[in-house]
Parts: structure tokens; sequence; C-alpha cells
């Protein structure tokens, strides 16, 4: 695996491409030298001089290169990858573009076998490059991920910095970010490999639009999900009517019903598209298994939590009454008039104390929390936020927050985070996380 | 490689019908009893060994669609009428196709209609064999109600592949009927399942119809392709 920590936790980072303002050579150096990544980087360009105060090389002979980010034109490649090889580089970055994916077959099959030759390993061709927050690598043009916990693998390079920036908007972080476009050497395979034991890796999210090896990848994904959860977006270009078959079984299997068929098998939890993906993932960190169906919410309001309660029995979710002890228990704790069922509306009184007494009381007998909280005029949300932060480390039951909404409970959301729970702008969100997960427990 | 297997290969042929059932059968797959008859004499004494009514049908590997070259014969109630049935099958496969080489004519009693259930195997480019299953009828042709896992299943994939299906219901047994027998159902997937990855060079599998009860199946009608 020397290869595979050259690509991520490289001493020295080689860029090759062009160094003008605006060009993808620029970019990379700007993030890497923005970014703040400890290790030597070597601008490599014809041009020298110096940008964001580090010096542009003509040559590099000198230079002991970890990791190589190749931007250059596809047709100088060979000839790079000849010189890297005899130099000792092990592990190369291609992101130009030129290659398999516009019919030059032939050229990419080159690059593989020069790069074999050399027991050199290549990510690319035509991709957007890889990042590593945890040693702020960002080989990248794309926008710099921030810290966080799900690594993202993709095959589409646009697709990839598309949710890079939507999730800096949404302050969601990332381990890894790897897009591996024509994926000609390195494939989906080794990296959930690596990052099967990746300790800054809690999630592993991919966004692939087809498998060329299949069972391998199955093979290999069943033993990554039971280690950790895998999420999946798969482009559902359906190939039916390609396949050569004669029987009837064949006329019926459309490749989209081969893929699902493939995930349920491996534990991958397969999402529709990159919303639902940073749902799960933001839930999936903190809880990587929900144990059972029975769901409890507490709330302050009665329309929100009556909405969420539909979703969660539809997705096949128990939103179950308490146990007569577990009432007698909240009686006790509780001002009267406060509804002592499932959802338990604590309707004006849903102060910070009143979450924390109800979600303690009701952990026993409920698999998942929902704590539904909408604030008024005399209610603090960031109290609320805090208790319910502070009681979620004693009981051991997940807890999920739909704060709502908007910039009323930014602040309260921002708290929540700190305890590690993940708040949604809806509890219809919550329930098709919990159901996710639920589903995927059984089993993992 | 199994003998039938062998045979069919050199023969540069798919399994036939009979022999489809014979590998079934050393699965410890139900199938009705069967009998390849080659000739109108073979008909006589049949009565004894089989119960009637029987069906009959072509067996040929010529003869995929046999049903358009005239050659399944249902409900057939004694060996006078079998004699007959004989006779115009074996006619109408000779017109249907003048080359094709009859093996002769599969017999087996009538299967009680059972709830349909169709299970198939066959190969996807990226992941090798999978298996299909799903009820019979419109729910496979219209509706395509059907599941599919990447073969070998385990016990667990054959359970959720019954009950991922929106047929599930139908199973279970609705408006007071008895339920079907899913266990024998998820029996049948892994004994497919075995039986694929034991014989490689068999390519496609459709099981079609198989008839589950209360209390076991059948299969109906079986395919196999190298």
């Amino acid at each position: 695996m020397k290869s595979m920590e050259n690509f991520f936790n490289p001493h020295s980072v080689a860029i090759f491409a062009s160094m003008k303002e605006g060009k993808t050579g620029y970019e990379i150096v700007k993030n890497m030298v923005e970014g703040g990544f400890k290790g030597k980087i070597y601008p490599i360009s014809q041009v020298g001089g110096q940008i964001f105060g580090v010096n542009v090389h003509k040559d590099y002979k000198n230079f002991e290169i970890d990791l190589a980010i190749i931007a250059i034109p596809a047709q100088f490649i060979p000839s790079l990858l000849e010189d890297l090889g005899n130099k000792g580089v092990k592990s190369a970055v291609i992101i130009s573009a030129g290659f398999s994916e516009v019919g030059n077959f032939k050229e990419e099959k080159e690059i593989k076998r020069i790069a074999k030759k050399y027991g050199m390993r290549i990510i690319g061709p035509n991709c957007a490059g890889i990042m590593n927050s945890g040693c702020n690598l960002f080989a990248s043009i794309e926008v710099r991920a921030l810290s966080g916990e799900t690594a993202f693998i993709t095959q589409s390079g646009a697709l990839g910095g598309a949710v890079l920036m939507m999730a800096e908007e949404l302050g969601f972080g990332f381990s890894k970010f790897v897009s591996y476009g024509n994926r000609c050497d390195v494939d989906e395979v080794e990296l959930i490999r690596y990052l099967e034991d990746d300790h800054q890796t809690k999630v592993i999210a991919l966004y692939i639009e087809g498998l060329e090896a299949g069972r391998k990848f199955l093979t290999q994904a069943k033993k990554t999900a039971l280690k950790k959860p895998m999420v999946v977006i798969k482009a559902g270009k359906s190939k039916a009517g390609m396949r050569a078959t004669s029987s009837h079984t064949g006329s019926l299997a459309g490749e989209d019903k081969i893929y699902d068929a493939a995930f349920k098998q491996a534990g991958i939890l397969r999402v529709e598209g990159v919303e639902e993906m940073f749902d799960l993932c933001r839930g999936l960190i903190y809880y990587p298994k929900i144990k059972g169906n029975r769901i409890g919410v507490v709330t302050n309001s009665g329309g929100p939590a009556v909405l969420t309660t539909d979703k969660l029995e539809v997705s096949g979710l128990i939103v179950s009454e308490p146990s007569e002890s577990l009432r007698n228990k909240l009686k006790e704790v509780l001002p009267p008039h406060v509804s002592l069922g499932n959802p338990f509306d604590l309707l004006a009184y849903g102060g910070a104390e009143n979450f924390a007494r109800v979600s303690q009381a009701i952990a026993a007998e409920y698999d998942a929390i929902i704590a539904i909280f909408v604030p008024t005029a005399t209610m603090d949300s960031t109290g609320v936020a805090t208790a319910l932060g502070k009681i979620k480390e004693v009981i051991k039951v997940p807890i999920f927050a739909n704060f709502m909404a908007g910039r009323l409970v930014e602040e309260a959301i921002r708290e929540l985070k700190k305890y590690g729970i993940p708040n949604y702008e809806t509890g219809e969100r919550c329930a098709k996380v919990i159901q996710k997960i639920y589903k995927n427990s059984r089993y993992n | 490689m199994h003998t039938i297997i062998q045979k069919a290969k050199k023969e540069k042929r798919s399994l036939l019908e009979t022999e489809a059932k014979e590998l079934l059968r050393e699965y410890g797959i139900p199938v009705p009893d069967f009998k390849l008859i080659k000739s109108e004499e073979e008909i006589s004494g049949l009565a004894k060994e089989m119960n009637f009514p029987i069906t009959m049908k072509i067996v040929s590997p010529y003869i995929i669609h046999k049903t358009d070259a005239g050659g399944v014969k249902l409900n057939i109630i004694n060996e006078k009428e079998a004699i007959s049935a004989y006779q115009e099958i074996i006619s109408k496969a000779k017109k249907y196709n003048k080359k094709a080489k009859i093996s002769g004519v599969i017999v087996y009693p009538m299967v009680p209609q059972g709830t349909e259930i169709i299970i198939g195997m066959m190969q996807d480019p990226h992941f090798g064999p999978v298996i299909m299953f799903g009820l019979g009828g419109i729910f496979v042709e219209v509706l395509k109600d059907i599941s599919f896992r990447i073969l070998p299943i385990e016990a667990r994939d054959a359970e959720e592949m019954i009950a991922e299906i929106k047929g599930y219901k139908i199973l279970k047994g609705i408006r007071g009927e008895a339920p079907k027998d899913i266990q024998a159902i998820k029996d049948l997937l892994l004994k497919i399942s075995q039986l694929s990855q034991e014989n490689p060079e068999i390519s496609e599998i459709d099981l079609n119809p198989v008839f589950v009860f209360e209390k076991g199946l059948q299969v109906v009608d079986a395919r196999m392709i190298l």
C-alpha cells in the first residue's frame, strides 16, 4: 500500500502543468499553498519564476517526488511518465483529458503500460484530482474540502466539484476526496480497500457511473461495509436492451436492477442524489447503526410532529406508545397537560429542561429519538440544543434534530453539531435517514 | 463436468427439458414425474406408471417455442388420447421445422394450479451469474415486479429477494387465503444458486412456471442454456 500512502500522505508533490494565471497548474499550486500543505511543493514549468511564494522549477531531476500531479497536454504524458518512472516516482494523478473518454483507447493503454513497467500507480486520467484534508493536501483544481469524516470518491470530476461546493455551503467536510476519472489503473475497489482502514474516514461515499469489475467490487464492498457504512449514488443509465441474451430472465434484467441487487448484497446504502447523500452521511458519521425501529418523537410543536410521524410510519418505522411505567415516570417529571403519548408534545413547556428530561426518560424504550423544536418568543433554541447535546452523552440512543427554521436556529444547529447531533430541515428528512440506517443495520 | 452437460456440449446444443429436469431432480428440486416417450408403442401401459390427466410436450433442441410449433397438449385424460396427441405433436413438429431432430415427447402428470412464480439465472457482463425471482404472469410481463441478486446467494439474500417484490403480499396470502410455502421458494433459490455454481457451463436458466402451494412447490417447465 506504499503507493496509496504516497497518494494521500506524500512528503513532496510535483505539479506538472501550466503555471500561468488561471491555468490548471496555477490553481492547483494555489490550493496546495493556501490549503497549508506541510510537505514540499514543486511546481514544474518552463516559464520559471514564482507563484504564491513558491519557486517554479524548470527541472526536477534533483527533487525527490512522492506524488506527481500531471495536467499537461495528453500527447506529452508518455515521455513524462518514462522520466518519472526512471526517477522512481511511484504515484501519479493525471488530470489531463484526451484519453479513452474521447475514444483514445490506445493512448490510455500506453500510459498504463509505462506505469506498469515502473511499478507506478495512476489515478485518472481525465479527473479532478485528490485531497486529504488530514494533511492539507489539496491536489486539485476544485474548491478545497473542509475537514470532515466522510471520504468521497467520484467517477465524475464535474460532479465532484459540484459536491465540494455544495458541501462548503452546508459546512460539510471530507476526510478524503478522490476523482478517479477514467480509472485506467487505481479503481474503486482499491480506493475503498484503502479507506476501510483510514482512521480519519467514518463513512465512504461514492458516485459511480459504471463498474468494470463488478464482482471484485462486490467482494471488497461486502468486507468494507462491515467496518464502515458506505453510501453510493449510481447514475442509472439503462442499457437493458444491449445485452445478448436468449432467456426470458435475460430479457427482464435491466442494468440498474443488477446494480441495485449488488449494493443490497454488499450492504451499501444507495441514494438517489447528492442531497440525500449529504443527509445520510451526516447521520452515519454519528450513528452508523440504529438497532431497532421504535422511534420516539419529542416536540414543542404539533404540526411538524404529525408530518414526521406520518413519514416514519410509511417508512416502516414504528412511533410506538410508551409503556405504562414510562407514562407514570413522565407524569412525575412533566407539567400537567403535556402529552404522555408518542409524539411527546411539550406544548408551551418545551424548554431545555423538559426536552432533556423526556429524552432521557424515553431512551430506554426507543431505538432513536427525533427532537423537533420550533423557537417561540420565550424559548432559547440554543439552550435546547445544549441540553440535548448533554443528554445524548448520557443516553446512548441516537438523537436526530429538526430545529426549524432558517436563521432563527442557525446558532442552535451549530451547537447541536458540536455534540454530534445532526439537524435536518424537516422531520421527514430525519425519518428517511433513520429508515435507511436502520434497514442497513439489520445485517452489518 | 456433469455427464448431461457433457453430452449436450458434444452435440452442440442446450439441455433438453428432460435433461434440465433431471438435473433439477438431482439437486432435490421438486419436478413432476416425467418420462420421455420416443414411440407410440411406449404409451400403452403409461397409465400404470403415471396419473392421468397428463401434459405432453415436444422435446427437440431445434424447437424452443413449443406452443408455436403445436408441440404442447394439456389435459390428456387417457392413453387413447395420448396416442393421437403424440401423433399430432410429432407431425406438427416435422412440419414446423423439417430438419429438426426430434428427441421425443415428454409426458408428465398435470400439476394442480398453484401460485405461479418464475426463477431465472443469467450472466451479467459486469457481475457474472445473477439470479432472478418474480411472480408469474402479468406480474413479470407487465409490472416487471422482479428482484435480482448476484450469485452465489446466502439465505438472507434469498429471504430479501422474495420479500422485496410488491407481489410478496400474494405469497403471504391475501383475503383470507392461506400463505404459500415461502420456505420452499427460499430453498429453491438457494439450490439454483448451488446448481449454477457447480455447473458453470450453464449460462442461463428459466424455471417458468413454478407452482407454489401451501405446502411445497413444483417446477413445471425448465430451460437451461449452455
